[in-house]
């Protein structure tokens, strides 16, 4: 499942970093490590999903990616070329290559806007079309997300979560893009719909030869569309690996307790024990090993002391965990 | 998995579609149906196209009566109302219709003139400081609380007394009847975009959270197209809702200023002045005071209903009842 990863990959993160600064803190100042040093790459017409709980960083390196965001460290390499600082006119030009679909399709569309100048927005910015072409291609892309030319001058409220989420990815897709990144695009949906969205979504990969950054906090979705996985925690990445090995046998007690919260159709099994209480602020990263307090594995002291970085595991995984530094 | 995405397709429109039954069709046509839907908006906007036309046709029926609006007839002062004079005359014997119909052209074009120049600064200053945020924010909206502090009233009197030509205005272009009149939408113009500009602002700060600003920014629309195209038409309803009950507050305003001699000048007649002429004659003839002050009522009534259907119908959303 990871074919296609020949020449350099389409989108390289290096030691990305985006620290906000906020009130609060001990010197009325604090800094808020939201993304902190971490690394990854997608091959072209790969699928990686970034996989975590709330507030460990996902959605943060969505907008670092696209752009929605400056990195306060760090580099993205979009093609080989560096993009992390870029600005204005040349960020924007760069826009067209990557494009977002958003958490909530009912929020993400103007709620005034026909479905029309919704999804004919990014060519009118861009300058790509007009006049009957432009409604031409319009009507193409309604057609690719599955949905008909009657919904051209509907409204938002008028169509049903999915419906509306087919229309962003539609928007998405107008400028032909090299690398979509998907923000939890099923987790507003219903279940019954997300099924169907993200099959959708599989074809429309192979159709139009795209490449996804996929981020969600449901595993199960992640398993069924991504060729390669990597699991966020409090800013930084815990494992990385190919998406069938690490669900099978996950090395980070993270991963673990996050694959063991992930219901399963044996009721012979007991349930393993939930992940106890919540993850920390970031604004008081615990010292060492970021997951010790939580983690049901600790070997002892050590992981309130050494902080571990990610260190192959064999077949092509990763993990930062001192107990695969130490075997 | 087998078969081709587009089969995978198929079945799904179906099942998806039916719940989406509802009339399509051009924005503009959509709009006009909305509108259409409220009895009431649609009574007053009719009945402020009346009055407004009304006004503007008062030449005509001057013709037709045969009578100056600023001629007066000694001989028939305080008159009922007759086939000279459909609604009487007043204390000078001026007909009371005509007066009435040339003080709306005043009153009226004022009112709407003074709230649509007020709603612009405001939503102009409101976008600004929203969007920007920051200290743009934080300036801007210190002005506006310091015009909020400055009493209204004085203000205005010490303002309608500034001497025209003492600014390099001519004397002939000062004294004009047109002059007074801008100088009062100019006046109301300056205190009243302070509501409009809180509202809009605060309404930018919320908008430009929204997941669809961020989406058009993702898509590299720049900050005045994401202003124009997004956060301004979403903005726009309570901004036309508090136009329009504020065209019957400069109504009032330039009547008081009208009171204090310092509005628009007599004779040039205003339903304000002619109010505040007639209070004098109350008691003999109450008429005068009656039918001026009915038209305000009705003017700010009619603007409120319309400002309500307005909102409404500016407002895909509402579709669906």
């Amino acid at each position: 499942m990871t074919g296609g990863t020949s020449g350099a990959p389409l989108l390289e993160v290096r030691g990305l970093e985006k620290a906000f600064a906020v009130r609060g803190g001990r010197l009325g100042r604090a800094s808020l490590r939201a993304v902190d040093g971490i690394d990854f790459s997608i091959p072209r017409g790969g699928c990686l999903g970034l996989v975590g709980e709330s507030g460990s960083g996902k959605s943060t390196v969505a907008r670092l990616v696209t752009g929605l965001q400056q990195p306060t460290g760090g580099e993205i390499l979009f093609e080989g070329r560096p993009i992390g600082r870029l600005e204005g006119r040349a960020r924007r030009a760069l826009g067209r290559d990557i494009q977002m679909v958003f958490q909530d399709p009912h929020a993400s569309l103007n709620p005034r806007k026909t479905i029309f100048a919704s999804i004919a927005e990014p060519l009118v910015i861009h300058r790509v079309l007009r006049g009957a072409a432009l409604t031409a291609r319009v009507e193409e892309l309604l057609e690719i997300v599955g949905l008909g030319r009657r919904y051209l001058y509907r409204y938002p409220h008028e169509l049903s979560g999915g419906q509306k989420q087919r229309v962003c990815i539609a928007r998405a897709v107008a400028l032909d893009p090299k690398l979509l990144v998907l923000d939890e695009p099923t987790s507003a949906l219903d279940v019954s719909v997300q099924a169907q969205m993200l099959e959708f979504l599989r074809g429309l990969q192979r159709d139009l030869g795209l490449t996804y950054l996929f981020i969600s906090h449901n595993l199960a979705v992640v398993r069924q569309l991504c060729d390669e996985v990597a699991v966020m925690y409090l800013g930084r990445l815990v494992e990385t690996g190919p998406t069938a090995a690490l669900f099978d046998a996950p090395r980070h007690p993270y991963s673990e307790v996050l694959l063991a919260s992930v219901p399963l159709p044996e009721p012979d099994q007991p349930d393993p024990p939930p992940l106890e209480g919540d993850i920390p602020s970031p604004l008081a990263l615990p010292g060492g090993c970021r997951f010790h307090p939580r983690c049901p594995k600790v070997i002892g002291p050590v992981c309130a002391e050494r902080d571990p970085g990610l260190v192959g595991v064999g077949d092509g995984r990763k993990a930062a965990c001192l107990r695969c530094e130490g075997t | 998995m087998s078969g081709g995405p587009i089969q995978e397709r198929a079945p799904l429109l179906a099942a998806e579609a039916a719940g989406a039954a509802v009339p399509g069709g051009s924005p503009a046509a959509a709009f006009r149906r909305r509108f259409l839907r409220h009895p009431l908006a649609v009574g007053a906007l009719a009945l402020l196209l009346l009055i407004a036309a009304a006004s503007a046709g008062e030449p005509l029926v001057e013709q037709w009566l045969g009578f100056g609006a600023e001629q007066i007839d000694l001989l028939a002062r305080s008159a009922p109302p007759s086939a000279a004079h459909p609604l009487g005359t007043d204390e000078l014997g001026r007909d009371l219709l005509l007066r009435l119909l040339r003080g709306g052209r005043v009153s009226l074009g004022v009112g709407f003139a003074a709230a649509l120049v007020a709603a612009t600064i405001g939503t102009v200053v409101g976008l600004v400081a929203g969007y920007l945020g920051g200290r743009v924010d934080a300036l801007l909206m210190r002005l506006v609380d310091s015009v909020i502090a400055l009493p209204l009233l004085p203000l205005l009197i010490v303002m309608a007394a500034v001497d025209l030509t003492k600014l390099g205005i001519p004397q002939s272009v000062a004294d004009s009847g047109s002059a007074s009149l801008w100088r009062i939408v100019l006046l109301v113009a300056l205190v009243g975009w302070t509501t409009t500009a809180r509202l809009v602002r605060g309404t930018v700060l919320s908008l430009k959270a929204r997941e669809y600003v961020r989406a058009a920014e993702a898509l590299g629309a720049g900050p005045l197209r994401i202003l124009r195209r997004h956060i301004l038409p979403n903005a726009l309803s309570p901004v036309i809702v508090a136009t329009t009950l504020s065209v019957g507050n400069v109504i009032l305003i330039e009547s008081v200023l009208s009171f204090l001699g310092l509005g628009i000048q007599p004779p040039l007649p205003s339903w304000g002045n002619m109010l505040t002429g007639a209070q004098e004659t109350i008691w003999s003839a109450p008429m005068l005071a009656v039918w001026p002050g009915l038209a305000i009522f009705v003017t700010v009534i009619a603007a409120n209903f319309l400002g309500d259907g307005l909102q409404d119908a500016l407002d895909p959303r509402t579709d669906r009842r």
